[in-house]
C-alpha cells in the first residue's frame, strides 16, 4: 500500500495499531512494538497526531495548525511525511465518528520528531530482565 | 502436594504430584522474601510431566532466550525450548497448567521453569498495578535513586557499595514500580544482591562468595543475603527522586559523575523493562514510566573499573545526590 501522501487532502491516516503513545512532559512518546523503536514527539507535533487519531484529514491538521498560528500549516506535512517515512501510520478507509480537535497551542513550534538511535530489545533474557542475552 | 509462597503483592500457590518440579519452582519463589502486608492477588501454578514437550510459540506477545509466549484474549500461551508450556486462564484467580516433558523431569533439567514462574509473577504483578522493574534502587533521608543498566552493568555492585555507606537498598535488580495518586512509589520484593565472587576483593566482609548458590546460568553471580553482613540495611519502599544511568568505563579509580539530559530519563528508565507485545500492557507501562520520571532528576555516571578500590569513590555521586 503506497501510503505516501496523496494530492486529495481528504485521505485519512492513523497510528498504526501496534504504535502506542503516552504523554510526556509536553509531547509524547511513541512506541513501535512491532520495530521496538520509540520516538520523541513535541508539544506540535503530539498535537498533530491528536488530530489524526481524532479522524481529522491532513487539510483540517493544516487548518488546525493555523489557527494555533502556524503560518499556513507549517511543517504539518513534512512531519506527517516524517511519520509515514517511519512507518509509523496507515491508511484508514473509513474514518470513524470525527473527535474534537486538541486544545489549541500556542505558541505554535515547528513539530518534531526524534526517533532514538537504538531500539528496544527484541529478545529478552526474561519477562523480568530486558537485558541482552549473553551466551550460557 | 501443594503449598503456598507470597511473592510481592501475590500469593502463589504449587499445585504438583512432582516433587522435584515442586522444588524447582519454590527454588524460584522463595527468592521474593521482602514480607508485603496485604491485599494479595492469588495465582496458581498446576504443574504435571507429560510424554511429549510442546512446539514453540511465535512469541508475538514476548520472545525471550528460553521462551516465547504468546497472548491472546487475556490468556497467555508460553513455551521453553525444553518443550515446557504453560497456559493462563481466568482472570481475578490466574490459574497456570504448566506442562514438563517427563525426560526433563527425569534428567532434572529444569531451569527453564524459572521462566515460566518469571512470566507468571510479572503478569500477575502488573495485575495487581505494578510493572517490574529491572533496576537496583536505595533510599536515605527521603533521597530514592534508581540505579538503570543492563545485567552485568555495576548495578549490584554500587548498590552494595552504598548501602555500606549508610544507604539502605530496596534492591539491587528486581523492583515493583507503580504511579498512584500520590506519586511514584518503589517496592521491594528480596532482600538478596546478586554478586560477583570479585565484589570481595572491594568488600572482605562479603566472604568467599563461590560458596554460594548460583544466581543463574547466565552469569557467576551468586545470591547474597544482605541482611546477614550489613543488619537493617534493607528498605520495604520508597518514592524515587533520581534515575542514574550507570555506565562501566575504563581503569580508573573514580566514579565519574554527570547530569543525565532531561530528555535521556525517560528512555533510560523505559530500558529497564521489558515491554511485550501486547498494546494495552504496553500502554500502561509507557503511563506509568512517563508520569513517573515527571519529577526525577537524572544522572549519569561512569564507574572505573576499580572504583571501588578507593574508599572515597561514592563521595562524588552522594553530593550530587544531595537536595
Amino acid at each position: 500500500m503506497d501510503l505516501r501522501l496523496a494530492p486529495s487532502q481528504s485521505r485519512i491516516l492513523a497510528l498504526r495499531g501496534d504504535v502506542v503513545a503516552t504523554v510526556l512532559e509536553d509531547g509524547a512518546v511513541l512506541l513501535d512494538l512491532q520495530s521496538k523503536y520509540f520516538y520523541a514527539l513535541n508539544g506540535s507535533a503530539w498535537s498533530i497526531v491528536q488530530c489524526l487519531e481524532g479522524g481529522a484529514a491532513l487539510h483540517d491538521v493544516e487548518a488546525f495548525a493555523q489557527t494555533c498560528g502556524a503560518s499556513d500549516g507549517d511543517g504539518v506535512r513534512s512531519f506527517v511525511s516524517s511519520l509515514e517515512a517511519h512507518g509509523l501510520l496507515e491508511s484508514v478507509d473509513e474514518a470513524g465518528p470525527a473527535l474534537p480537535l486538541p486544545a489549541s497551542r500556542t505558541p505554535w513550534i515547528a513539530p518534531t520528531i526524534e526517533r532514538q538511535a537504538e531500539p528496544l530489545q527484541r529478545v529478552l533474557v526474561s519477562a523480568f530482565d530486558p537485558s541482552i542475552p549473553l551466551a550460557e | 502436594m501443594n503449598d503456598a509462597f507470597l511473592a510481592g503483592p501475590l500469593r502463589v500457590r504449587i499445585e504438583t504430584c512432582e516433587p522435584s518440579v515442586r522444588d524447582k519452582i519454590a527454588e524460584t519463589l522463595a527468592l521474593y522474601d521482602r514480607p508485603w502486608d496485604g491485599p494479595f492477588l492469588d495465582i496458581v501454578l498446576d504443574a504435571r510431566s507429560v510424554d511429549r514437550g510442546a512446539v514453540m510459540v511465535d512469541g508475538a506477545y514476548l520472545r525471550c532466550a528460553r521462551m516465547t509466549v504468546d497472548a491472546d484474549g487475556g490468556e497467555f500461551h508460553a513455551t521453553t525450548r525444553c518443550g515446557a508450556r504453560a497456559r493462563s486462564s481466568g482472570a481475578a484467580r490466574r490459574r497456570w497448567s504448566i506442562e514438563v516433558p517427563a525426560a526433563a523431569v527425569a534428567s532434572d533439567q529444569l531451569e527453564e521453569l524459572e521462566d515460566l514462574v518469571g512470566l507468571a509473577l510479572t503478569t500477575g504483578w502488573r495485575a495487581a498495578g505494578w510493572v517490574a522493574l529491572h533496576a537496583a534502587a536505595v533510599v536515605r533521608d527521603g533521597i530514592c535513586p534508581i540505579f538503570c543498566a543492563g545485567s552485568g552493568g555495576g548495578k549490584s555492585t554500587l548498590t552494595a557499595a552504598l548501602v555500606r555507606s549508610g544507604w539502605r537498598a530496596l534492591g539491587d535488580d528486581k523492583l515493583l514500580l507503580r504511579y498512584a495518586e500520590g506519586g511514584a512509589e518503589l517496592r521491594a520484593l528480596l532482600r538478596t544482591f546478586n554478586l560477583h565472587p570479585r565484589t570481595r576483593e572491594w568488600f572482605p566482609e562479603v566472604g568467599d562468595l563461590t560458596l554460594l548458590p548460583a544466581y543463574s546460568a547466565w552469569t557467576e553471580k551468586r545470591k547474597f543475603r544482605i541482611d546477614r553482613t550489613w543488619p537493617e540495611t534493607s528498605a520495604p519502599h520508597a518514592r524515587p527522586t533520581h534515575v542514574v544511568r550507570v555506565n562501566r568505563g575504563g581503569n580508573s579509580r573514580r566514579i565519574a559523575v554527570g547530569e543525565l539530559a532531561r530528555a535521556d530519563i525517560f528512555p533510560t528508565l523505559l530500558r529497564q523493562i521489558a515491554i511485550p507485545g501486547d498494546r494495552e500492557t504496553a500502554a500502561t507501562i509507557l503511563a506509568t514510566v512517563a508520569k513517573t520520571v515527571g519529577g526525577l532528576r537524572g544522572l549519569d555516571i561512569v564507574v572505573g573499573d576499580d572504583a571501588y578500590c578507593d574508599e572515597d569513590c561514592l563521595a562524588e555521586l552522594e553530593r550530587a545526590l544531595a537536595p
